[in-house]
């Protein structure tokens, strides 16, 4: 017999990525005097448990950074200490990688769209309401998020905190008759995802055009995920080692996340602006690099891109997935068992660079090793701390083009809506903010 | 932690080997969010072990009502716990023909006594696979 009882289920969050958002909103005389955007980054002390740590373990303790895009965190320190090894992983470690990536991007976006933003667009509370109106749209996500999830333990051996990866390569290669069996999943999904991109692109978006300068990596050969040099809007075209030259974090008083800000004239120039990284980025400075079957089926639906409705990112996501899967099919066709997974690599002193294209933007490491390969210092930067003055300056913008006379309900809910655009990697909660809205 | 425990000392016992009939799986999750969908998919049978703080003693081992669980608030990453999960499977038809939830009681600073929760566990596991 069941037995009926209060629950109370204690998941220690504020030990995770997704930590917690609140924004305080201070409205006089009908104009935005203080909006602050508080959030907190555990993830930061991530760069001082890696001090001292041997380079084989790195890989391993920055999967566990994030448990939505642990890849992302994996690549870019693999390139990172690679690069300072001297070490050239070849074609099919390259190869691997990218379907790696594929992986990520297909469950990270699949989950934002389906159980995040769609709510929001279609008018609901939550994504278990809106299940009973759309069942067979959230199953479909759920399958695409599956999907993802089986690309990623195929090759990491989990989807969770991969561990399937090292410096150097992979320590296994899967077999080709796994790799036989996820193409034809793959194969039986690219009609629903296709049907997925017609049903975003039917989304009532608000058209809300806003001014921002955009940052995503380009590589002259491919859609940006795991190399490339970092690209922007306004022409601005730098080597990832060159990112701390126009790009700087700072403190804000009211947050212990840093802010990113973009300095044109270089970081002892002006004062710094706030830019985007992310999926909208992406494919606003990547079109040409999209498959064209990707592309044809986003001109089918009529949304142009670039755009400057910041809500497109919704769309730039379901494009994102149809191109990672498409990418996955045409991996795994010509896949072949390698003799090696892995290259063996030589520990070295040094500094590198690795930058990669997380679902939420790109995510910048640089790693200072011993002559051991042992980390002396690491600097990481992650895409939701770059995108939080931008998250700011375009609350401040939303919420002055919605009305400050709103109600207080329609405020916090269209201040929710904004901040979900950018599936924020901290407070990725449904329903995470709180607001205190002060009027004079 | 008591959850990866349990976890191993399912594995150490084999109780796989108990019920060959029923050709049990045995995942360990860790918070899973949604993906929790793709593990209720897996079987008709699914009996799911987590930590609960509902006032009972630390180390209670208790069936919950999905109902009840629902009716809690929780805290989790992307807003997708437990109980907001087996809500959606609901909604979209994919809960498991039987779903049986065991919830252990965890405290603060106290340890629960393992052996006892293993007791606990053993009797819910046998009522549950019958």
């Amino acid at each position: 017999m069941t037995e009926r009882c209060e629950i109370k289920i204690n998941v220690p969050v504020l030990t995770r990525v997704e930590g917690e958002g609140a924004l305080d909103l201070h409205i006089r005389d009908g104009e935005i005097e203080e909006l602050n955007l508080r959030i907190f980054e555990p993830p930061r002390l991530f760069e001082k448990f890696l001090e001292g740590r041997s380079y084989s373990e790195v890989l391993d303790i920055v999967a566990r950074i994030c448990g939505i895009c642990p890849v992302a965190y994996q690549m870019s320190a693999s390139h990172a200490i690679e690069s300072i090894f001297g070490a050239t992983p070849g074609h099919w470690i390259r190869t691997m990688r990218r379907l790696f990536y594929c992986g990520e991007w297909l469950e990270s976006h699949s989950l934002h769209i389906h159980l995040l933003a769609a709510p929001d667009f279609l008018g609901f509370s939550s994504a278990i309401e809106m299940a009973g109106k759309y069942p067979d749209e959230v199953r479909r996500g759920m399958k695409i998020q599956a999907l993802g999830n089986r690309i990623l333990s195929t090759l990491g051996g989990r989807s969770v905190h991969p561990v399937g990866v090292r410096v150097g390569g992979f320590f296994h290669a899967p077999t080709e008759q796994n790799m036989g069996e996820l193409l034809e999943e793959c194969r039986e999904l690219l009609p629903a995802v296709e049907e997925m991109v017609r049903w975003v692109a039917a989304f009532e978006l608000p058209d809300d055009q806003q001014e921002f300068i955009s940052f995503a990596l380009h590589h002259p050969d491919e859609y940006p995920m795991n190399e490339g040099r970092i690209i922007g809007s306004d022409g601005l075209d730098i080597a990832i080692s060159e990112y701390r030259d126009y790009f700087r974090e700072s403190h804000v008083a009211y947050s212990t996340a840093l802010h990113s800000r973009y300095f044109p004239g270089g970081v002892m120039q002006g004062e710094g602006q706030p830019y985007l990284v992310g999926p909208l980025a992406r494919l606003n400075l990547n079109l040409d690099q999209l498959n064209p079957e990707v592309r044809d089926l986003l001109e089918q639906t009529g949304i142009t891109f670039p755009s400057r409705n910041m809500f497109h990112s919704a769309m730039a996501r379901a494009v994102e997935i149809h191109q990672a899967l498409i990418e996955a099919i045409s991996i795994l066709e010509s896949y072949k068992l390698p003799e090696h997974s892995a290259i063996e690599v030589k520990p070295a002193a040094g500094i590198g660079y690795g930058c990669t294209e997380a679902p939420r933007g790109f995510l910048w490491h640089r790693y200072e090793l011993d002559e051991h390969g042992d980390v002396i210092k690491v600097t990481i930067i992650p895409p939701t701390s770059q995108n939080q003055a931008r998250i700011e300056e375009d609350l401040h913008l939303s919420l002055h083009n919605l009305g400050l006379d709103k109600s207080d309900k329609k405020l916090r809910s269209h201040s929710e809506t904004v901040i979900r655009n950018y599936d924020p990697c901290i407070s990725c909660a449904t329903h995470f903010l709180t607001l205190k809205v002060t009027r004079d | 932690m008591i959850g990866y425990e349990i976890y191993q000392w399912l594995k150490r016992e084999n109780i796989k080997a108990n019920y060959p009939e029923l050709l049990l799986e045995i995942d360990y999750l860790d918070r899973p969010g949604a993906r929790l969908l793709e593990y209720l998919r897996k079987g008709d049978k699914v009996i799911l072990i987590d930590a609960m703080k509902a006032g009972y003693e630390v180390g209670a081992v208790k069936v919950i009502d999905k109902e009840v669980l629902q009716k809690n608030k929780l805290i989790s990453s992307h807003g997708f716990g437990v109980a907001d999960t087996l809500a959606l499977a609901e909604v979209i038809d994919e809960l498991p023909e039987e779903l049986t939830i065991l919830g252990i009681e965890i405290g603060g600073e106290e340890k629960p006594v393992f052996g006892e929760v293993i007791k606990g566990v053993k009797q819910a596991l046998q009522r549950a696979l019958r």
